[in-house]
């Protein structure tokens, strides 16, 4: 691809010129390019300035980074209930993009599978992906098994895409008060090495 | 009474979907998303089945629409592939259709209703106006004519592309209220809220 800088790359969601430019060196320069432009269209879709579908386009360039072969350090499912896997599919689109190592548990997960997950793989995120006004009891439910499992302070609990109203978001036991996406992802890579 | 495929005539509008996505012509990415438009709207067209049913106990109706599974199995394996453009592209685009379906079944419902000197009053919707399990008990009847939908026990349908809601009637010609009102959902963000 002649002629486009790498971050129009990314912009245009264009993974093959991508692809062709890390190739041809300086990986890690372009990753921190990569990772500033994230941010940029994160902040700004998170002002409600720039539309998600630019943050889509990028994170579909952004796969041109092989992952790092790394342990998983979160993972994300579908709340019990939550038979959808779309929500979910957003959200480690994002998490990809930003190469965070996310195990993916599917759909419709209980509290302990969560949990098992959490424990087995000593993760430090656990991501449930809602819908309804139902998952605030899961998030209770959740929280309550992993503090009588004495491992509530092992991990750090988020709930994305739930159509709860900021205060009821505020009032759960979440480490992170905001549900949207791209607002997890960017405080995920943030808090990572906590 | 089920109503199939016959009955609608769904068709794909890209600059409803470019602007529910917010992708316009001055954006870098509009390329990828215009590139990616015919086969997204190729592969609906394979995979779409709408069909409708129309249910009614003691003057509330219930109303069920759905695309089927295959839309959402499609957005699906499209999000594990990394095509996140044609994923996104094909998930709203299913949107787009299944609200163009709900305008023509609430169109339809209209005039057979008025033919019958009825009116629709109120639309009461899962989640806001009624609980899961009412959901689950209005939805009883349909079942058998929809064996593989199911409805969580927080109300998500499966498929998920598939829209349930109740309808009251009224003897006087109110204020026609059969779509869907954004103002009662607490999902501020939500791309559709203005549709």
């Amino acid at each position: 691809m002649d002629g486009i800088t790498f971050r129009e790359a990314l912009l245009r969601g264009d993974r093959e010129a991508a692809e062709s430019m890390l190739q041809a060196g300086a990986p890690g320069q372009l990753k921190n390019e990569k990772n500033a432009l994230l941010r940029e269209l994160t902040d700004g879709h998170l002002r409600g300035e720039i539309p998600f579908c630019l943050l889509t386009a990028a994170a579909q360039a952004a796969c041109a980074f092989p992952l790092e072969n790394r342990p998983f350090i979160a993972c994300c499912g579908g709340v019990a209930g939550n038979t959808s896997a779309i929500g979910k599919g957003y959200m480690l689109m994002l998490l990809r993009a930003w190469g965070v190592p996310a195990l993916d548990l599917g759909v419709d997960v209980p509290a302990d599978v969560f949990l098992d997950a959490a424990m087995a793989h000593h993760l430090r995120y656990i991501i449930c992906v809602g819908f309804s006004a139902a998952d605030a009891d899961f998030i209770q439910t959740l929280h309550r098994r992993a503090a009588e499992h004495g491992i509530r302070e092992q991990f750090r609990l988020v709930l994305c895409g739930a159509s709860l109203t900021p205060e009821t978001l505020a009032a759960l036991p979440l480490d992170y008060p905001d549900s949207r996406a791209a607002a997890i992802a960017e405080w995920m890579v943030d808090t990572w090495t906590m | 009474m089920i109503f199939g495929p016959e009955h609608f005539r769904l068709q794909p509008d890209a600059p409803e979907v470019f602007g529910w996505l917010g992708c316009g012509e001055n954006l870098p990415c509009y390329a990828a998303f215009e590139a990616a438009w015919p086969e997204a709207a190729a592969l609906l067209q394979g995979d779409i089945c709408p069909m409708a049913a129309l249910s009614e106990h003691d003057d509330l109706l219930t109303v069920f629409l759905t695309l089927g599974a295959s839309p959402e199995n499609r957005v699906n394996a499209l999000f594990h592939q990394q095509k996140y453009v044609l994923a996104s592209l094909l998930n709203t685009l299913c949107d787009q259709m299944l609200f163009q379906m709900n305008h023509q079944f609430s169109a339809m419902l209209q005039k057979k209703l008025n033919a019958e000197h009825r009116f629709m009053a109120d639309r009461l919707e899962p989640g806001i106006d009624f609980s899961p399990q009412l959901q689950r008990q209005r939805f009883a009847p349909l079942q058998s004519a929809f064996p593989d939908v199911k409805i969580s026990s927080s109300g998500i349908l499966t498929p998920a592309k598939s829209m349930m809601y109740c309808v009251t009637l009224s003897q006087h010609a109110c204020d026609q209220a059969s779509l869907h009102d954004c103002s009662k959902c607490s999902q501020q963000d939500c791309i559709y809220r203005k549709a």
